[in-house]
């Protein structure tokens, strides 16, 4: 007779400690938003690194499945670019970087936007979409 | 009586004057010798002028007539020569006359084989130009099957410069168009650098979606005596094809997960779910897509939404599950697919026993699925 006020006390107290784990519909994606981050125009020295893309939008993202580049201070650059085609390829190119005011002129390619986040992501801007491309540590 | 003596001596003086005069007009006239000569002088010198001048004249012309005579005769040498040169030049071109009237039938034998080589190089060309089009356009192919309405964002004009692709059920292009030289795939150098094909997202016509994983969730709630909970998969993978724009022509394809990736974020609790599900038996979760209705089809906004319809595979037990859903394209082209369903766990013998005789879990659990797709890129057809 006993052991069912015990259990019902005991479901209650467990009741209280456990708080509910429900996703929120709203939160369901699976997905960072770039956007969520502080941005500000980047310079010269803010672009050497090794990135890799986290984040495509506009037109490029038709195409592309992944950017990576490897801007050095002495002003080159290499990257390679996972195409989207039948079947996927790389295409890989190197030349020279540049800044020109805030934006970053990689060879003859139109002047871009670029802007760096708080955890040194660059985020660069041109007329055909953006990429965001999250800083590596070269090994 | 003074005048008279005057008067009279007047006319003496008057007299005497008039005398002296006549005296004096003989005198002169005896001492005045007029001689008139005719003296012709000035026009001789005048006359002897223009007789050398005339005969200059004449040495000149004379010396005219000769040069002429000299330029005439070389005129006429030079004509001569030039006639005969020209003479030889029709000759030479004559001779080449005939031997073009006797090359003529060889060579239009030769036009009428470089014609039909031409004719046969633009069928490739045309062969060709299309394969890379519909290789371009590729997420696109089965457009063409249909009545397109496919649009073009504005954004996306630079890099939508493919030509629509062309209708496999229309005939061929004629020759005499094709004799135009075909243009390459579209490529375009992007503000990345790289060269890259034109494409566009096309929500008309058929192609099939890949499920990125790395973007996409499912999972379910449920509700207990204790507190509600959420179970989530990240580890999902799959694919599905279908027309968005005529999703009711057909869909196919399916989404799984793994079993054993299924986490409510609570230890204990996850080993008795994996236990419940027959993780181990089944390390498979599938939803195998069978039909769409669609209640809304907007192509302008790229949006749909309807019920699906598969059968759903659980602890090895597969039914039939609807589930409602909607779509719409992100800002990265890809297909985000949203929906929720109920579902009985008694349907696929998923029994979670009570626990102490209170704590029991509701036999209905809502399934939830949030996936991001993207249109892969197929090859030419």
């Amino acid at each position: 007779m006993m052991r069912l006020p015990l259990t019902s006390a005991l479901a209650l107290c467990v009741s209280a400690c456990i708080a509910p784990s429900v996703v929120d519909p709203a939160d369901r994606a699976r997905l960072v938003d770039p956007a969520d981050r502080t941005w500000a125009a980047a310079g010269t020295d803010d672009v050497p690194g090794v990135y890799v893309s986290t984040h495509l939008t506009g037109a490029v993202s038709n195409v592309l499945l992944k950017v990576v580049y490897l801007f050095e201070a002495d002003g080159n650059y290499t990257g390679a670019a996972l195409v989207d085609t039948a079947p996927p390829h790389f295409e890989v190119i190197s030349g020279a970087w540049r800044m020109v005011g805030e934006k970053l002129v990689l060879d003859a390619a139109d002047p871009a936007g670029v802007e760096i986040a708080d955890d040194r992501s660059l985020r660069i801007t041109g007329d055909q979409g953006q990429v965001v491309l999250r800083r590596e540590l070269s090994q | 009586m003074m005048s008279k003596p005057f008067q009279i001596l007047g006319a003496l003086a008057l007299l005497a004057w008039t005398g002296v005069g006549a005296f004096m007009w003989m005198e002169v006239k005896n001492h005045l010798t007029v001689t008139i000569e005719e003296t012709s002088d000035g026009q001789s010198d005048e006359a002897a002028l223009l007789a050398d001048r005339m005969a200059a004249l004449s040495d000149d012309l004379d010396s005219l007539i000769a040069a002429l005579d000299g330029n005439f005769a070389l005129v006429g040498q030079a004509i001569g020569q030039g006639a005969t040169d020209q003479a030889v030049r029709s000759a030479v071109i004559e001779q080449r006359l005939e031997q073009l009237e006797a090359a003529l039938p060889d060579a239009l034998q030769a036009r009428e084989t470089a014609s039909a080589l031409r004719v046969s190089l633009a069928q490739v060309e045309t062969i060709l130009r299309l394969a890379n089009e519909q290789a371009a356009v590729q997420t696109n192919a089965a457009l063409v099957l249909h009545e397109g309405d496919s649009r073009i964002e504005p954004d996306d004009a630079a890099l939508t410069d493919i030509p629509a692709p062309a209708d496999p059920l229309e005939e061929p292009p004629a020759v005499a168009e094709a004799t135009e030289p075909a243009a390459p795939a579209a490529t375009k150098t992007s503000f990345l650098a790289f060269k890259l094909p034109s494409r566009d997202f096309q929500f008309d016509g058929e192609q099939t979606f890949e499920i990125l994983g790395d973007l996409s969730r499912v999972g379910f709630d449920a509700k207990s005596t204790l507190h509600d909970f959420s179970g989530v998969s990240n580890l999902v993978s799959g694919n599905f094809r279908v027309d968005l724009a005529h999703p009711d022509r057909g869909l196919s394809g399916s989404v799984s997960v793994k079993t054993k990736s299924l986490s409510t974020d609570l230890e204990g609790r996850d080993e008795a779910m994996l236990e419940h599900l027959g993780a181990e038996e089944h390390p498979t979760l599938q939803f195998v897509f069978e039909s769409f209705a669609a209640s809304s089809v907007d192509a302008e906004a790229r949006t749909l939404a309807g019920t699906v319809t598969g059968q759903m595979t659980i602890n090895g037990t597969t039914k039939t599950l609807e589930m409602k859903i909607t779509a719409h394209v992100d800002e990265s082209r890809r297909l985000v697919v949203e929906g929720e369903a109920p579902l009985s766990r008694a349907d696929y013998n998923v029994h979670v026993p009570g626990k102490l005789g209170l704590i029991s879990t509701d036999d209905e659990v809502r399934i939830w699925i949030h996936l991001r797709s993207r249109a892969k890129a197929e090859k030419a057809r």
